[in-house]
């Protein structure tokens, strides 16, 4: 049911932002982004049930759970950029978008390091000296 | 069978990371993070197959590996600088503190002072300035007091006359001003001089009696000041030495005026 009114929601904006367009850009920006915002706001708690699944597999399996956590922040951070680089590129700000992207594949590969720096740790090690 | 659960711990570990990585590249919304996250996914996994090398090579890894993911938590740029502003506003709030604190403390003070000596010496208390130092732990200590004394009631007590000859002089120059203006149309030029020598004199008179009764007084005053102080310094657990009472300068200017 859940889907038939987030379409009808977003129907409906289309149509109301395609009447505004012409006379009032600037509203229907801003419609299309608190619509995006909304939807995004409704539907971000769905995303617990999968992480407490994620969660129980992790314990069942006995990874650590700095695996998890790592991971999820990276789901987090790949979110948050790429909703707040769609909106501003709604607005055709493509360069901005581009930057807030960026930024965000900064932040992903900045959790990496700590897990390469181990890694690389180990294949030293394992050569001998 | 040491070995066995210790293989099947590794392959379970392993099918999890792989399933775990599964779903979170299905989570992703979109192409432009997924190369990243599938790097970062594929280190996790190349790590989950190395884990048994890893512990062979070096016990704590896992501790290792999330003690470096915390430190890349917990050090967001400019920290340092962030900090700096932090404890300058905290340096800032606590002088004004300090400041209000001081303040504060010499009003209480000063009105407390000028309460007791009020009524222990029943005199009137013009004025009471309460100096605070800071010594070198930032406890406030008074440095020094000084109360000023209303004159007008120290002398009416002792000598009701000469205040009475005060407190009527600037009436009488009043009176030889209307004196004038009813002179005025006969001598024009030569009044004003005559007024100011007679204006004059009427102020020497009361001021030359009054400045040998000011000697005696001083003299007086230095007791009463003595003891003022001690009182002060007895009530307050101060030094006596920082505290100083003195009599306004009114009343040396009124005696050098003759």
């Amino acid at each position: 049911m859940d889907i038939l009114q987030i379409v009808g929601i977003g129907f409906l904006a289309t149509v109301l932002i395609l009447v505004i367009r012409e006379q009032k850009p600037m509203f229907a920006y801003l419609l299309a982004a608190f619509v995006g915002v909304a939807i995004f706001l409704a539907f971000v708690g769905k995303i617990d049930d999968v992480i407490s699944v994620l969660e129980e597999l992790a314990d069942r399996s006995g990874i650590p759970t700095v695996y998890l956590k790592t991971m999820l922040k990276i789901i987090g951070i790949a979110y948050i950029a790429e909703f707040g680089a769609q909106i501003v590129r709604d607005a055709g700000l493509e360069s901005i978008a581009t930057k807030i992207e960026f930024a965000g594949k900064m932040l992903i590969l900045v959790m990496a390091v700590p897990i390469i720096s181990v890694i690389v740790e180990t294949v030293l090690n394992l050569l001998p000296a | 069978m040491g070995l066995m659960d210790g293989l099947s711990h590794w392959l379970r570990q392993i099918i999890a990371v792989v399933l775990l990585a599964a779903l979170i590249d299905l989570l992703l919304p979109n192409r432009t993070m997924q190369r990243y996250v599938r790097l970062v996914a594929g280190l996790f996994i190349l790590m989950t197959l190395a884990t048994p090398i890893m512990n062979w090579m070096k016990g704590d890894f896992t501790g290792k590996l999330a003690a470096g993911l915390d430190a890349v938590e917990q050090s967001p740029q400019g920290a340092d600088s962030q900090l700096a502003m932090i404890e300058k506003a905290g340096a800032e709030l606590r002088d004004k503190h300090q400041i209000q604190a001081t303040k504060l403390v010499t009003s209480k003070l000063e009105t407390s002072i000028r309460n007791e000596v009020e009524q222990t010496e029943q005199r009137e208390v013009r004025k009471v300035d309460v100096v605070l130092g800071q010594e070198a732990d930032g406890t406030l200590t008074v440095a020094k007091v000084v109360v000023l004394m209303e004159p007008e009631t120290a002398a009416g007590d002792r000598k009701p006359e000469s205040l009475s000859n005060r407190d009527v002089k600037p009436v009488e120059a009043v009176d030889i001003q209307i004196d004038d203006i009813e002179g005025w149309p006969d001598g024009e030029q030569a009044l004003p001089s005559a007024v100011n020598q007679e204006d004059r004199a009427v102020i020497a008179e009361p001021a030359t009696g009054s400045e040998k009764q000011g000697q005696a007084e001083e003299q007086l005053d230095r007791e009463t000041s003595l003891r003022i102080s001690a009182m002060i310094a007895s009530r307050f657990g101060l030094a006596v030495n920082i505290v100083e009472v003195k009599l306004p300068a009114g009343k040396a200017a009124s005696g050098n005026r003759s």
